[in-house]
């Protein structure tokens, strides 16, 4: 499988340029896409999965044009929006049997065999005849992850899977995302969460204000911060420096102050040692150093 | 493409969605329990089930239906809006929308779910209608008819409320903005739009008539079919339209276009229809206008009279084949070339000859303008045969009659039956000559000519042949044949009719007469229902005709009397020459299907009924007497001559007003209008005068209680008008057709009321009586009949005609006090009434006194229904001549006490036209002389002495203060009554919050007996008047008064009127105290006035309910 999306760019009608010339192409395999809140993340996702037309670019799954073969791709998608609720009225099982049945399963035996598969590997099978208003929001998020699953599609599209999930469940719901990623299919996670992309992802791209800033490896990414990572023991007023001077990725209270870390190219007059950077690391210096530097060129 | 699997799909968890929706299932349990409870009501014994529920049973669904419709298109819209309810940006939808589906796929699959669980409570509905229907005693199940209705009401509304929203939506894309024009359209049709435009508007099928017969199925299935296919494609356009306007990238572009494509020729297919629906109309309309223009041109003409008349018919499924066979006479002063002949525009003519060959002529519309080839000579005969064939165009009916009364409803409580005229069916054949199914002389109705209204007897005979195996009906003797049947009327007839149809018959008969039942076989509901009488049966119903001959001081005609039941569908109206309605015929009265419209045939249910009253009033009575009720009921039924009346929402806020009705079963035009013909050329009126006087002698009182609701009577009406309009101008004016039958009743009475009072009452009824006896079956000219009453009582009409016809001069009357008395005749006690009238206006009048006396043996219980005889309290009536200025004294005498006197001024400028005299226990006073007389006296009637002045709240110097009071919303939604009535009911159980004029003959007046009322208050509103006197000086003030509502109550009066009286030292608020029982002028105390200073008002501040404020007397000392 394989997405090929070229200069793909989305303007609303108020004006708002929500995709630049976004260029990507995404192979088998688990692909995390990471940016803030409003980077045009959801955006890119509804248009993979035929929600939105692109106002210009294109986009093609295995040579198969976005617009024009919607029909042969839409039955290929598996979907999870951001804020998924389905109709209350309906029991978690008889939701499943409706989503399977629309993805083009019919026959019966077939599609309740998958209904109770699905059920029982997200763990709701003890609540199949539950309806939706009495599923608490973890159950519902998974039962979301369910629909998008049950007719096996060849492309999965998940909006800011782990949102709302206690710890416990995000890792099931990440182990069931890698095992699924061993087959031939794609599966795009749209995050702002760093820890579902370092844990799952073998590849990613971030997008900033509608734009591609980055696409590779995570490793790539982290690489790139390599020895901009700084572990600072703080007292309190050097505390109060750091954070109003640098990006504060985490801060531990220790005997004495604080142990801080910090992203930044040089950390003047501080007692600091560099640290080997993580996904998160080159997250917030991608975000918080590359990305200003050169809007502030752009601006000037 | 199209994926019936999808479809299924969404349609299976759409109609899960909505069946777990408590919204839905609050509407169902709703919705079925109260059909439970209608059903239950309706169709079972526990409550006595409206007849006309029953009498029909393609009614049942009907009405179950109509009542769910009304529900279901209001609930239509909140479920259906809600599926495109799209206000997130990322929620369900979207997982449902990025399946491989098309929009087709969705919005059909969303629509039939929609639909499927409307359907569910439709056809649950219906099961619980059905079950009660099949199980209910003596109801009769037509199945196919729950199907249709079904169809016709149910599906092609839900279609359009459900594309309507869908559409809405996905163009406002707003919930709450598609729920208020949805919810408004749906309270304009039901409210404000209902028939407008031949019931375009009415989606809901709640105005469209869709009444089944079980004679002949729906009469007008094109009609419905067209106005429900308008809705179905409507709402099939819309949802086609709705797939294109979807917000979800379609997933086949052609597909999308298709159904762009199908939308735009559905709902252009719907407008098609729509045209196609008000086309029919218009069309109807300009053809009736053309046929007028005809009439009105040719109106002029010599028309001949039709002597004989053969008519062969063969009835050949959906037409009928007739050769008719005419024999004409010119009964004109000159000689004729051209013989114009009227026939049904539906039915074309093949040929027409003559003895000597085929003939020319020439076919205008309905006219058939015949070249006989020579002169006819006045008194010449000609013979000719015409062939024609075809079927009926209605639009040729009732001409006189305007659209308004056309569309309006027609059938009882929330059934619409449409009307037809006539039925040429392969099962059912109805003619009535008002379809000119046979030729008749002249030309029909005319706007300018009076000259149509042509009558002849004709001596009929007719040959029917049909294929098919049912009975013709028809007038005469029959002679069933080899092939066919043969009538032959034993008299000229100015019309003839023939039903066939599928009837069997029940007879009566006696010395002189042959009553017949005709009924559609299966529809014998009645025999044996009233079994107590059933030997019994026969008596009543001879000696009730025999005893209605005597009242009407004419007798019937014929030999025999059918009454031949017809679908529901037919449907007549009143002429205004004729006081009948083409349900009477000579011989035979066309009753519709079951006698719906009557609960007087539901003879078993008017038994329970009376025995139901009768618990609540405590009086019992046999199961006999309770059966011999229901005959007699059934028996006025034919001899009232007002129907039930017609409650109508008044446009006054909410309430309801009774409208008279005419009784259209009334039999009398079958001993008058079908025997005898006066003609006149100067007053073309006066054979539907003398039909009215003749009818009048037994009019009733019945309608008297309505005046309570309508204030005016329409008698009263009818004399307001002519108060303005003559008679000749009041018959041309259409703006009064609701009051013209009284203006011609009022008129017919004071003309032969006034030859009477000369001539002698008995004398005159002999006269009558011979005279029409001896001009049975032909006509005779108004010349001829004057002759014979001048050679009889030296009496000419032509003195009173011209001032009868085109004055507008009115008697007004003035009485002096009604006094009774008890008095002594030698050893007898005799009871005595006597009072003074007189009419100073400047013209003759006529006014009729009615006693209510008590039976013999002094005052006995009031019993309301007496003993089911039908037999009334003793009355003695009495006809006053007064001519312009004079004055009578009169005193009667009476053997019993007399208990009520009503005083009847017919046509004069009094209101009430009709004053009521109760007579508590009358004073004995042995001293006075026991006399009686009508004589003359010099003295008028003073209604005022030389030392007062009295002002009435009719005079200028009355007037009110009232606070404007009411909204504009209330004003636009409620405009006030606007119509001609001056005077409105009295309610003083919901009195107005404004002052409003009313009238009673209790009330004080000159000629108007009125006053103003109000519901009592906080003192904010007022009555004043403005006293004009001359001389400043001690007056005494005195107030009339009437406890009109008091007395109608059981409470005892209570409150007090507070008036404020101006005088010359300040003000002074005297109180009249409604305690005692007084009526009559009240002393409020003697003041000293100036002439500017003369002003007394009374208020609404009083714990009376009601204040009524009538007049005001001064009196100088």
């Amino acid at each position: 499988m394989e997405i090929t999306i070229e200069n793909l760019g989305k303007t609303y009608r108020n004006g708002n340029h929500a995709l630049k010339e976004v260029n990507l192409i995404i192979e088998n395999g688990m692909f995390g896409l990471l940016g803030p809140n409003g980077a045009g993340k959801s955006t890119l996702m509804r248009i993979l999965v035929t929600l939105m037309k692109p106002s210009t670019g294109q986009a093609k799954v295995n040579q198969l044009d976005l617009i024009k073969n919607r029909k042969e791709i839409r039955a290929m998608m598996g979907y999870l929006p951001q804020d998924f609720r389905f109709f209350s009225k309906l029991r978690t099982s008889e939701f499943l049997d409706y989503a399977a049945r629309l993805s083009g399963m019919k026959n019966r035996r077939d599609r309740n065999i998958a209904v109770e598969k699905m059920l029982e590997e997200v763990g709701l099978f003890e609540a199949r005849d539950r309806k939706a208003s009495k599923l608490s929001g973890g159950m519902k998020r998974r039962l979301g992850i369910a629909q998008a699953l049950i007719n096996e599609p060849k492309i999965i599209i998940i909006d800011e899977p782990t949102t709302g999930l206690d710890p416990e469940e995000r890792i099931r719901f990440r182990n069931l995302l890698s095992t699924m990623s061993t087959k031939d299919i794609i599966i795009i996670l749209s995050t702002h969460i760093v820890g579902d992309i370092s844990s799952t992802c073998n590849q990613m791209a971030l997008l900033n204000r509608g734009e591609l800033v980055f696409s590779g490896p995570p490793d790539s990414l982290i690489q790139q911060t390599k020895g901009h990572v700084w572990l600072v023991q703080a007292n309190e007023k050097d505390y109060l420096e750091l954070n109003k001077r640098y990006p504060v990725v985490s801060s531990v209270p220790v005997e004495g102050g604080w142990e801080i870390q910090v992203v930044a190219d040089k950390l003047n007059g501080f007692k600091a040692k560099k640290i080997d950077p993580n996904l998160e690391h080159a997250y917030i210096y991608y975000m918080e150093n590359k990305l200003e530097t050169r809007e502030t060129i752009q601006a000037l | 493409m199209i994926s019936i699997y999808h479809i299924r799909s969404i349609a299976k968890y759409e109609i899960k969605t909505l069946s777990r929706s408590w919204f839905f299932r609050i509407f169902g349990i709703l919705s079925l329990g109260i059909l439970f409870i209608f059903n239950l009501m309706m169709q079972t014994n526990i409550e006595n089930p409206p007849w006309d529920f029953r009498a029909i049973p393609s009614g049942i669904p009907y009405a179950n239906l109509l009542i769910l419709n009304v529900a279901q298109a209001i609930i239509a819209v909140f479920l259906a809006s809600d599926f495109l309810k799209r206000d997130k940006k990322l929620d369900t939808t979207e997982v449902i929308y990025m399946r491989s589906m098309t929009n087709g796929d969705y919005v059909i699959g969303k629509t039939l779910g929609n639909l499927a669980v409307f359907f569910a409570i439709n056809f649950a509905v219906l099961l619980i209608a059905l079950i009660f229907n099949m199980a209910a005693q003596g109801h009769e199940t037509d199945f196919m008819a729950y199907i249709y209705y079904f169809l016709l009401i149910s599906l092609p509304t839900l279609m359009f409320i459900l594309g309507a929203s869908f559409l809405l939506m996905s163009i406002i894309r707003n919930q709450a903005i598609t729920f208020i024009l949805l919810l408004g359209y749906i309270a304009l049709t039901l409210f404000y739009l209902k028939t407008k435009i031949y019931y375009l508007f009415d989606y809901m099928a709640f105005n469209i008539p869709l009444m089944k017969s079980e004679f002949v199925g729906f009469s007008n299935l094109n009609e419905i079919l067209v106005h429900r296919g308008i809705y179905f494609f409507l709402g099939l356009g819309f949802i086609s339209l709705t797939v294109f306007l979807l917000k979800r990238l379609p997933q086949s572009k052609g597909m999308n276009y298709i159904s762009l494509i199908f939308g735009i020729l559905a709902v252009g297919f719907s407008i098609g229809l729509m045209n196609s629906h008000i086309q029919r109309f218009k069309r109807d309309q300009l053809t009736r206008e053309s046929i007028i223009s005809l009439n009105n041109q040719y109106a002029s003409q010599p028309f001949f009279d039709i002597t004989r008349h053969n008519i062969s018919l063969q009835h050949t499924g959906q037409t009928i084949e007739v050769d008719s066979k005419i024999t004409l006479q010119n009964n004109n002063n000159s000689s004729a070339d051209e013989i114009i002949l009227n026939l049904n525009p539906g039915l074309e003519v093949e040929s027409i000859r003559s003895g000597a060959g085929p003939l020319e002529y020439l076919r205008k519309q309905h006219l058939i303008i015949i070249r006989p080839g020579r002169e006819i000579y006045p008194a010449d005969t000609f013979q000719l045969i015409i062939k024609y064939r075809g079927n009926i165009n209605e639009a040729f009916c009732y001409l006189d009659i305007d659209e308004e009364t056309r569309q309006a409803k027609y059938g009882p409580n929330m059934y619409n039956i449409p009307k037809k005229h006539s039925f040429i069916t392969s099962e059912y054949v109805l003619l009535t000559q008002e379809t000119g199914w046979y030729p008749r002389s002249g030309v029909t109705y005319s706007t300018t000519n009076p000259h149509w209204l042509h009558r002849d007897f004709t001596k009929f005979t007719m040959d029917v042949q049909t294929n098919y195996n049912i009975v013709p009906i028809s007038q005469g003797k029959i002679l069933k044949k080899e092939k066919g049947w043969k009538f032959t009327p034993e008299h000229p007839l100015p019309q003839i009719s023939l039903a066939i149809g599928h009837y069997e018959r029940k007879t009566i008969d006696t010395n002189n007469i042959q009553f017949s039942v005709y009924y559609k076989t299966g529809h014998d509901f009645f025999s044996g229902s009233l079994p107590e009488i059933k030997d019994t049966i026969t008596a009543i119903i001879v000696e009730r005709f025999e005893d209605y001959q005597r009242n009407i001081n004419l007798s019937y005609p014929f030999s025999r009397l059918n009454i031949v039941e017809t679908p529901v569908q037919f449907a007549s109206y009143n002429h205004i020459w004729s006081s009948g309605f083409e349900i009477v015929q000579p011989e035979i009265i066309f009753f519709p299907e079951k006698g719906i419209l009557s609960r007087e045939v539901d003879f078993e249910g008017q038994v329970k009924r009376f025995k139901r009253r009768s618990r609540w009033s405590d009086e019992s009575s046999t199961d006999k007497q309770y059966q011999v009720r229901a005959l007699n009921d059934f028996c006025n039924l034919f001899i009232n001559e007002m129907g039930r009346p017609d409650w109508q929402r008044g446009s006054g806020r909410g309430t309801w007003q009774p409208e008279e009705t005419l009784n259209p079963y009334f039999i009398f035009p079958t001993f008058y209008y079908f025997s005898n013909y006066i003609e006149s050329e100067n007053w073309p009126i006066i054979n539907r005068i003398i039909e009215a006087y003749l009818q009048s002698s037994n009019s009733d009182d019945r309608f008297t209680w309505m005046r309570q609701f309508t204030g005016v009577s329409e008698d009263e009406r009818a004399n307001m008008a002519l108060q303005n309009k003559s008679f000749s101008e009041l018959l041309q004016d259409k703006e009064q057709k609701s009051i013209i039958d009284n203006v011609i009743k009022l008129k017919g009475e004071v003309l032969f009321s006034i030859i009477k009072t000369k001539a002698g009452q008995e004398e005159f009824d002999k006269f009558l009586y011979d005279f029409f006896n001896e001009n049975l079956y032909r006509k005779v000219s108004f010349e001829e009949f004057n002759e014979k009453l001048y050679e009889k009582f030296n009496l000419s009409l032509d003195r009173y005609m011209d001032n009868w016809f085109s004055g507008i001069q009115m008697p007004g009357y003035l009485f002096s006090p009604i006094i009774g008395k008890n008095v002594k005749d030698g050893e007898r006690i005799l009871s005595m009434v006597q009072f003074k009238v007189s009419n100073l206006e400047n013209a003759d009048g006529i006014i009729k006194i009615r006693f209510r006396l008590s039976s013999q043996g002094g005052r006995q219980g009031r019993g309301r229904f007496s003993d089911g005889n039908g037999e009334e309290d003793n009355t003695v009536e009495k006809v006053i001549y007064l001519e312009k200025g004079q004055t009578k004294e009169l005193s009667y005498l009476f053997d019993n006490d007399p208990r009520m006197m009503t005083i009847h001024t017919l046509t004069s400028k009094n209101i009430p036209s009709t004053i009521t005299k109760n007579f508590p226990k009358l004073e004995d006073n042995f001293k006075i002389q026991s006399v009686e007389y009508e004589r003359l006296t010099d003295n008028p009637v003073r209604i005022l002495e030389e030392n007062e002045i009295i002002i009435d709240n009719e005079d200028p110097e009355f007037s009110v203060i009232q606070p404007e009071s009411e909204g504009l919303l209330v004003k636009l939604l409620f405009p006030p009554d606007e119509s001609d009535a001056d005077y409105t009911g009295f309610r003083s159980w919901r009195a107005p919050i404004n002052w409003t004029p009313t009238t009673n003959s209790s009330f004080y007046g000159k000629y108007i007996r009125s006053a103003s009322y109000v519901r009592s208050g906080s003192g904010d509103r007022k009555a004043i008047w403005k006293v004009p006197i001359n001389k400043t000086a001690y007056y005494d003030v005195y107030y009339y008064i009437e406890n009109v509502q008091q007395r109608r109550s059981k409470d005892k009066p209570k409150g007090e009127y507070q008036f404020v009286i101006h005088h010359n030292n300040g003000t002074d608020e005297p109180l009249l105290s409604l305690d005692n029982d007084q009526t009559g002028w009240s002393h409020l105390g003697s003041y000293y006035f100036s002439p500017d200073t003369a002003v007394v008002e009374l208020t609404n501040n009083s714990e009376s309910r009601v204040i009524v404020a009538d007049a005001i007397k001064f009196v100088k000392q």
